[in-house]
């Protein structure tokens, strides 16, 4: 086989092509090129720059954490980042949303529902050898619960926003769930509710709450979790350096509490703003997994014999909100209609491909065990819209504004071509859709103003891994305000009593009931639960991601 | 010369002045609460007021003003609304990456612009002259961001000779003095740390270097053009001075002054213009930082950032002003 031509090797492919537009453009490349296209090597034959140890793994994060403090934080890349320092008392199975003891080892709830008790796992210590005990656990709750904590900084600005959004509020606020939490023994922590709530263990086992060791954030003050300061846990990984703009460092933990991991000796995550950019990384083995790729990159990753797709299991859902306070849209028929006549599983097919479901239900795949089973999609079926637009009144259509969010997110990555998708099916039934939409901040708030959009997208991604997280944040007591304040009492009621009960067949019963209801409501139609693209080198084992978005690292190693 | 010094520093005054001005109202003009930006899909009313509360944003906008002014005037550039670091640590963490990057870029444009510029300016319309006009035409109409990839393509991920971003290897890891890796690997006599940070710099700053490279070849060569047509050039040849002697001290020398002053100004523009090649390359540097800062419309972080810009920008045009002296002695201060 003749040596592969310099820009044959530079550009990986065959250049006969574009051979005359380069002669052209530059003048300058009296080119030839041989005829058969080489592979890229692979970079440990090449001795590439990658330049990382076999015993550390490198993560393309898609940018800089916000902080390194448990509790202060909502975005993706600190949730990973936090994940490797610390713990939490609960965490999830890998790969689902299922629980499994961490920091605590077991846990069970009063009869009446209203207090929690945790048995914490013993001899644990944290990275700076102080004791993980309950009242750590207890400082840290207090911090983010109790906005008057002395070691909560609020002064500083720091907000604990994440602990408002799963608990309700604040400490003395009326609709904070927590009443207290006590240090009953130094191995047993209990959490006081004002009302019973099925899902705290799911909520304090999200990935926001890792618990830090006291002593660590009370000598860093305000400036704990930002790159200056030592980020201190117990888990598989010690903080070693941030490299502001550039990369975390992490080194491991000789003292896990979890025998025999972490399964390698340095985690470095380097920030990547650019998808393109991180796919690149990826290819020239600077990195050795990342995540969030564009679903257009998913052609370039499946040729390249070095790399694994992988997708995230969905945890989100991207809807079309249809607000019954527009008069045509009051009518349930009218929503029902619309459901018809667009055609949902070719819109996903064609925008998503195969990181897109579609199906029946407002809550993700993931959480099937609380679906009603049996639920069918609408069809796509105009004819049948328009029968029930006409029995509705509206044979002769009507005007609809639809707004579109000028801001890809995981669960509509480009809203405007969708949009667009929708007012054409709609337009075939009748319904005369203007699209609209504005800035993203505006966009946001004044869906909330009255009378509100007519109909709008919009998404969600859950906090936590339990239905409570879809459902009560859209159909609960006072968060319908975009849709008119919507309400229908059984929804209220069920989503109550599926907090109070702690049996799971009970509350799956509860939940299937609330998913029938909603289906056969249409106030937010369930569009997709879109999948985000990963990837990572053949070369590494042992990652399983997680659909809420907090990855361990602890068993991923290379090869 | 020391009082027109003192005018020149004065006059920078409500040159900064407007500065501020601009980059407050730009970012409070932008529709939006930077307040719902921030909490998201999940953000209630009640959460809203409590953050617009703590941000300040409640004030008139006279006031958020003033108490920026009083800020800046003190250093102070606020907090990121996102993370809670305050701006100037950022800054300081940030800018020696985007000045390293600023002046490697730079050099690669001077070293290659100026011997470009001058050997088209002397076999003009001939083939090479063409070649550098058609070159530069090409270096300031590529787009960055697509010429930072097919780089990258081609030479880290097919090639496989050069990082592909970033800027510095995992293992290479120096105690920084100044900042810049590649002065403090030197000073630490750690030659590995330089390679490791000399490879990383190549791409982005040939990336970065397309843009003033094309604008200095073509500003050498028009100068040149003309300084070559000059009286003394053609005394100079009459007097049997050698043609290297004529071009490079005679014309060079009298052709400078444009060539500073559009160096100056391209300089300024790197340090930051380089919001794209540093997000391709994932450099850690001030352009990567303001990306990030628009996309999460932390409107500190892109006041900041902007600011520090300006302000780089402003005082490289002091020292290219003061410079003109030193060039040709028939400038004179008063």
């Amino acid at each position: 086989m003749p040596k592969a031509h310099f820009f044959q090797r530079f550009f990986g492919f065959n250049l006969r092509g574009l051979r005359l537009i380069l002669v052209f453009c530059l003048a300058l490349i009296l080119a030839n090129c041989a005829s058969t296209p080489t592979k890229a090597p692979d970079a440990a034959s090449t001795g590439n720059t990658g330049s990382t140890a076999a015993n550390t793994i490198v993560y393309g994060s898609t940018g800089q954490p916000v902080n390194l403090e448990p509790g202060n934080i909502s975005d993706g890349n600190s949730l990973i980042a936090q994940d490797q320092i610390y713990n939490r008392l609960l965490e999830f199975k890998p790969g689902t949303s299922e629980l499994k003891p961490a920091l605590a080892t077991e846990w069970s709830v009063s009869p009446d529902g209203k207090t929690w008790t945790f048995k914490l796992r013993e001899g644990v210590k944290f990275h700076d050898g102080t004791p993980f005990d309950a009242a750590a656990v207890k400082f840290n709750v207090e911090r983010w619960w109790d906005r008057k904590h002395p070691q909560g900084f609020r002064n500083a600005g720091k907000t604990y926003e994440i602990w408002q959004q799963i608990f309700g509020g604040f400490k003395g606020e009326p609709n904070s769930l927590l009443e207290e939490v006590v240090a009953v023994n130094p191995t047993t922590v209990q959490f006081r509710l004002k009302q019973p709530f099925a899902a705290f263990p799911n909520g304090i086992g999200a990935g926001f709450f890792g618990i830090a060791s006291p002593e660590a954030v009370k000598q860093a003050g305000a400036a704990y979790g930002t790159p200056g300061a030592q980020a201190v846990g117990t888990g598989p990984f010690l903080f070693k350096e941030w490299v502001t703009g550039d990369r975390i460092v992490l080194d491991k933990n000789p003292n896990y509490w979890v025998k025999d991991l972490p399964k390698s000796n340095q985690a470095i995550i380097r920030f990547i703003t650019d998808p393109a950019a991180r796919l690149a990384q990826l290819r020239a083995s600077r990195i050795d997994f990342t995540v969030d790729l564009s679903p257009d990159q998913k052609k370039e990753v499946e040729s390249d014999a070095n790399l694994k797709m992988l997708v995230r299991p969905s945890f989100n859902v991207g809807y079309l909100a249809l607000n019954p306070s527009y008069k045509p849209l009051a009518d349930v028929k009218v929503r029902q209609a619309i459901a018809m006549a667009i055609n949902r599983p070719a819109i996903v097919q064609a925008f998503w491909g195969d990181l897109g479901k579609h199906d029946a239900h407002f809550t993700p795949p993931a959480l099937a065990w609380s679906q009603a089973a049996d639920l069918q999609p609408y069809p796509y079926d105009p004819e049948a819209a328009k029968r029930l637009l006409t029995e509705a009144g509206y044979a002769n259509g009507f005007d609809l504004e639809l707004w579109y969010m000028p801001v890809s997110r995981p669960y509509f990555p480009n809203p405007k071509p969708i949009a667009e998708a929708f007012a054409a099916d709609l337009s075939t039934v009748g319904i005369r859709v203007k699209l609209q939409t504005k800035d993203w901040a505006a966009y946001l708030s004044d869906r909330r103003k009255k009378p509100g959009y007519q109909a709008f997208m919009l998404g969600w991604t859950a906090d936590y891994g339990d239905p409570d997280s879809f459902y009560y944040a859209h159909f609960g007591p006072g968060a319908t305000d975009d849709i008119g304040n919507w309400s229908n009492p059984q929804v209220i009621q069920l989503l109550n009593q599926a907090r109070a009960v702690n049996d799971q067949a009970e509350r799956a019963r509860l939940y299937s009931t609330v998913d029938k209801i909603l289906h056969q409501e249409v106030v937010r139609l369930p569009i997709v639960h879109s999948q985000p693209l990963l990837a990572q080198r053949t070369s590494l084992a042992g990652w399983i991601p997680s659909p809420l978005g907090s990855d361990p690292f602890e068993e991923i190693a290379k090869q | 010369m020391g009082k027109y010094i003192l005018r020149r520093v004065l006059s920078l005054i409500p040159v900064l002045l407007g500065i501020s001005l601009l980059v407050f109202l730009f970012l409070q003009l932008i529709p939006g609460d930077p307040a719902v930006v921030l909490l998201g899909e999940r953000a209630t009313p009640e959460q809203i007021a409590a953050v617009r509360e703590q941000l300040g944003l409640n004030r008139p906008l006279p006031l958020q003003y003033l108490s920026f002014l009083q800020n800046l005037l003190q250093l102070n550039l606020g907090t990121s609304i996102i993370s809670g670091i305050p701006i100037s640590a950022e800054l300081r963490a940030r800018y020696p990456a985007t000045i390293e990057l600023a002046i490697a870029a730079m050099v690669l444009a001077l070293l290659m612009g100026i011997p470009a510029g001058i050997l088209a300016a002397t076999q003009k319309n001939r083939w090479f002259d063409n070649l550098v006009t058609t070159g530069a035409l090409l270096g300031v109409s590529l787009p960055v961001y697509w010429l930072g990839l097919i780089l990258i393509y081609g030479f880290a991920v097919n090639l496989q000779w050069l990082p592909a971003g970033g800027r510095s290897s995992d293992v290479a890891l120096i105690q920084p003095i100044t900042g810049l890796y590649l002065l403090d690997s030197l000073l630490r006599f750690n030659l590995s740390a330089f390679w490791d940070g000399l490879s990383h710099l190549v791409l982005p700053a040939l990336t970065l270097s397309t843009i003033p490279l094309a604008i200095v070849a073509r500003m050498t060569r028009s100068a040149m053009l003309e300084s070559l047509t000059q009286d003394y050039i053609r005394t100079a040849r009459a007097k049997g001075v050698s043609e290297i002697w004529v071009v490079c001290q005679h014309a060079f020398k009298n052709a400078l002054l444009p060539i500073v002053t559009i160096s100056g100004l391209q300089f300024g523009t790197l340090l930051g213009g380089a919001i794209l090649t540093e997000t391709i390359f994932a450099w850690p540097g001030i352009g990567s930082w303001i990306y990030e800062g628009i996309l999460a419309r932390d409107y500190p972080v892109v006041q900041g950032g902007i600011i520090f810009v300006a302000i780089a920008f402003v005082l490289i045009n002091l020292l290219v002003d003061l410079s003109y002296a030193l060039l040709d002695p028939r400038v004179q201060y008063r």
